[in-house]
C-alpha cells in the first residue's frame, strides 16, 4: 500500500517537472534571435524543442522508456540549452549501442540534466561542459553526467530524491545513484546491475 | 534620446532585445550585461534611462539589481514566464514584458519611458524655477483616481507607494486610495519636513513611524501606526537620511 503510494506520488511528480514553462518560453525566444541571425540553426533548434517536447508530453510516467529514447530526449534538451547560452555552454552527449534497448523509469535523466545546466559551474576556460556517457559493462549499465563546477554550489541532494525512489520502484536494490565531486566537476552517476531490455520482436520462444 | 542597457543572460536573448529596441531611432543601448557585478558597473557608468533586466540570471536574481538602480533610472522586467515573484515586485517597475517580447507591446512600453523621462526632467526644471507650493500639515490633498474619491487631510497620509509610474496613497486606519500623480511629483508637494523618500518605490511620513526595525543588508522596516505590513527603508535611502537628518 505504502509502495503504491510512493509509485502514485514520484509518477504525478515526475509529471509535474516535465514541462518548465521558464523552459519552454527562453526557448521559443532564442529560437526567434536565430530565425534572423542563421536560419539554419533556427530550423534545428525548432526540430530538437519538438524532440523534446513529444517525448515529455506524450510519457506515461508508470511505462519504462528505452536508454535510446531517453538519451535523445536529454540531447534534444542539452541542444537547446547550448544555444540559448552560448558560448558558454558546451555540450557532449555519448550512448553505447548496447545499451539503446535498456529500460529505465521515463525522464530518469531530466532532473539530473537541468540540476547540471543550473549548478554547473564554468571551467578554467570560463566555459560549462556538460557530458552525457552511457554504456555497458561486465557489472551493468553504467551512465555518467559531468559538470565543470563544485559540489558546494549545489544545494544538498536536489532533485536526487525523486530519481532516486523512482529508480528504487523498478530495479529495488539492484541500482544506484551517486554524487561526486572529481577534478573540478561533478559527476552524477547511475548504475543498474542488470537493466530489463526492450524483448525481441516476437516475443519469448 | 532614452539610454538603455539590456540585462539578461543569454547571449540570443540580449541579441534579439537589441534588435527588438532598434526599430526605434530615438533609443540607444550603451551597454548590456549577462550578470548582476557588470551590470551594476554599467549603471554607474552609463546612468541610462531604462534598464530592460531579466529576472532569472542564473542563480542570481535580477531583483537583487533594484538597490542599485536609482530614481533617474526606470526599470522593465523582462521575464520568459508570469510568475507570482514578478507581481511582488511590479511596484518597482514602469512595466514588464513576456519574452518573446512583442514589438507593439515593446513600442507601449517605451511611451511610458518617455513619459518617465519627461517627468524626470521636468521635475529638475520646476526645482529650478519654483515648483507648485508645497503643502502644509493643515491642508488636504484632493485624491480622485479611484471609484472613491475623497478629501485626505496631508497629516494622515502615512505612506506614499508607487503604482506602475503612479501611486497609491495610504492613510491612518489602514486604508489606501489610487493617485495619478508620481511619487517625483508627491516628492515636490509634500513638505519636506515630514516626508522622507525611503525606497525607490516609497515615501513615509515621519511623523506616522511607530518604530524602526534593523533589517537585513543595512536596510530597515519601517512600522507605521496602525498600518499592518512595516515598509522597507532601502540601504541607499537610510544612508541619505543619516546625512540629512543625522
Amino acid at each position: 500500500m505504502q509502495e503504491r503510494i510512493a509509485t502514485r506520488e514520484a509518477q504525478v511528480r515526475a509529471l509535474a517537472a516535465r514541462l518548465n514553462p521558464h523552459f519552454l518560453f527562453n526557448s521559443l525566444n532564442a529560437i526567434r534571435a536565430l530565425v534572423a541571425e542563421d536560419a539554419d540553426r533556427a530550423r534545428e533548434m525548432l526540430t530538437r524543442l519538438s524532440s523534446f517536447l513529444r517525448h515529455a508530453i506524450s510519457i506515461d510516467p508508470a511505462v519504462p522508456s528505452t536508454l535510446g529514447q531517453e538519451m535523445e530526449t536529454a540531447r534534444a534538451y542539452l541542444r537547446i540549452e547550448e544555444a540559448r547560452f552560448e558560448p558558454d555552454l558546451e555540450v557532449d552527449v555519448d550512448l553505447d549501442p548496447d545499451a539503446t534497448d535498456t529500460l529505465g523509469p521515463p525522464l530518469l535523466l531530466q532532473p539530473l540534466v537541468e540540476n547540471a545546466v543550473r549548478y554547473g559551474a564554468p571551467g578554467s576556460d570560463g566555459v560549462l561542459r556538460i557530458r552525457l556517457d552511457a554504456r555497458m559493462e561486465r557489472d551493468g549499465l553504467r551512465l555518467e553526467l559531468a559538470n565543470t563546477g563544485t559540489l558546494a554550489e549545489r544545494p544538498e541532494g536536489v532533485g536526487l530524491g525523486l530519481s532516486r525512489s523512482r529508480l528504487r520502484l523498478m530495479y529495488g536494490d539492484a541500482q544506484r545513484i551517486t554524487l561526486a565531486e572529481r577534478d573540478g566537476r561533478v559527476i552524477a552517476r547511475i548504475e543498474i546491475d542488470a537493466p530489463r531490455r526492450v524483448p525481441e520482436p516476437g516475443g519469448s520462444r | 534620446v532614452i539610454k538603455a542597457i539590456v540585462v539578461d543572460d543569454e547571449a540570443p536573448a540580449r541579441r534579439e532585445m537589441r534588435r527588438l529596441l532598434a526599430e526605434h531611432e530615438r533609443v540607444s543601448v550603451t551597454g548590456e550585461a549577462r550578470d548582476l557585478a557588470t551590470s551594476r558597473g554599467l549603471l554607474l557608468r552609463t546612468r541610462p534611462d531604462v534598464v530592460f533586466l531579466d529576472i532569472r540570471l542564473g542563480r542570481e536574481s535580477g531583483f537583487d539589481l533594484l538597490p542599485d538602480v536609482d530614481e533617474e533610472t526606470a526599470v522593465v522586467f523582462v521575464t520568459a514566464y508570469d510568475d507570482h515573484a514578478v507581481r511582488a515586485f511590479e511596484a518597482s517597475a514602469l512595466d514588464y514584458l513576456m519574452k518573446p517580447v512583442e514589438s507593439t507591446r515593446l513600442k507601449a512600453t517605451l511611451k511610458r519611458v518617455e513619459r518617465f523621462v519627461a517627468a524626470r526632467e521636468q521635475g529638475g526644471a520646476a526645482t529650478r524655477v519654483g515648483s507648485p507650493a508645497p503643502f502644509t500639515p493643515s491642508r488636504w490633498v484632493f485624491l480622485e483616481a479611484g471609484d472613491r474619491p475623497a478629501f485626505v487631510p496631508v497629516e494622515a497620509i502615512t505612506h506614499v507607494s508607487a503604482e506602475k509610474g503612479r501611486s497609491r496613497v495610504h492613510v491612518t486606519g489602514g486604508h489606501s486610495l489610487p493617485s495619478e500623480r508620481s511619487l517625483e511629483e508627491w516628492m515636490r508637494r509634500l513638505p519636506i519636513e515630514d516626508f522622507r523618500r525611503v525606497h525607490r518605490s516609497t515615501i513615509v511620513n515621519l511623523r506616522q513611524v511607530e518604530r524602526l526595525e534593523p533589517w537585513s543588508h543595512y536596510t530597515y522596516r519601517i512600522h507605521l501606526r496602525g498600518t499592518p505590513e512595516p515598509v522597507v527603508m532601502s540601504r541607499r535611502h537610510a544612508l541619505r537620511l543619516r546625512e540629512a537628518l543625522g
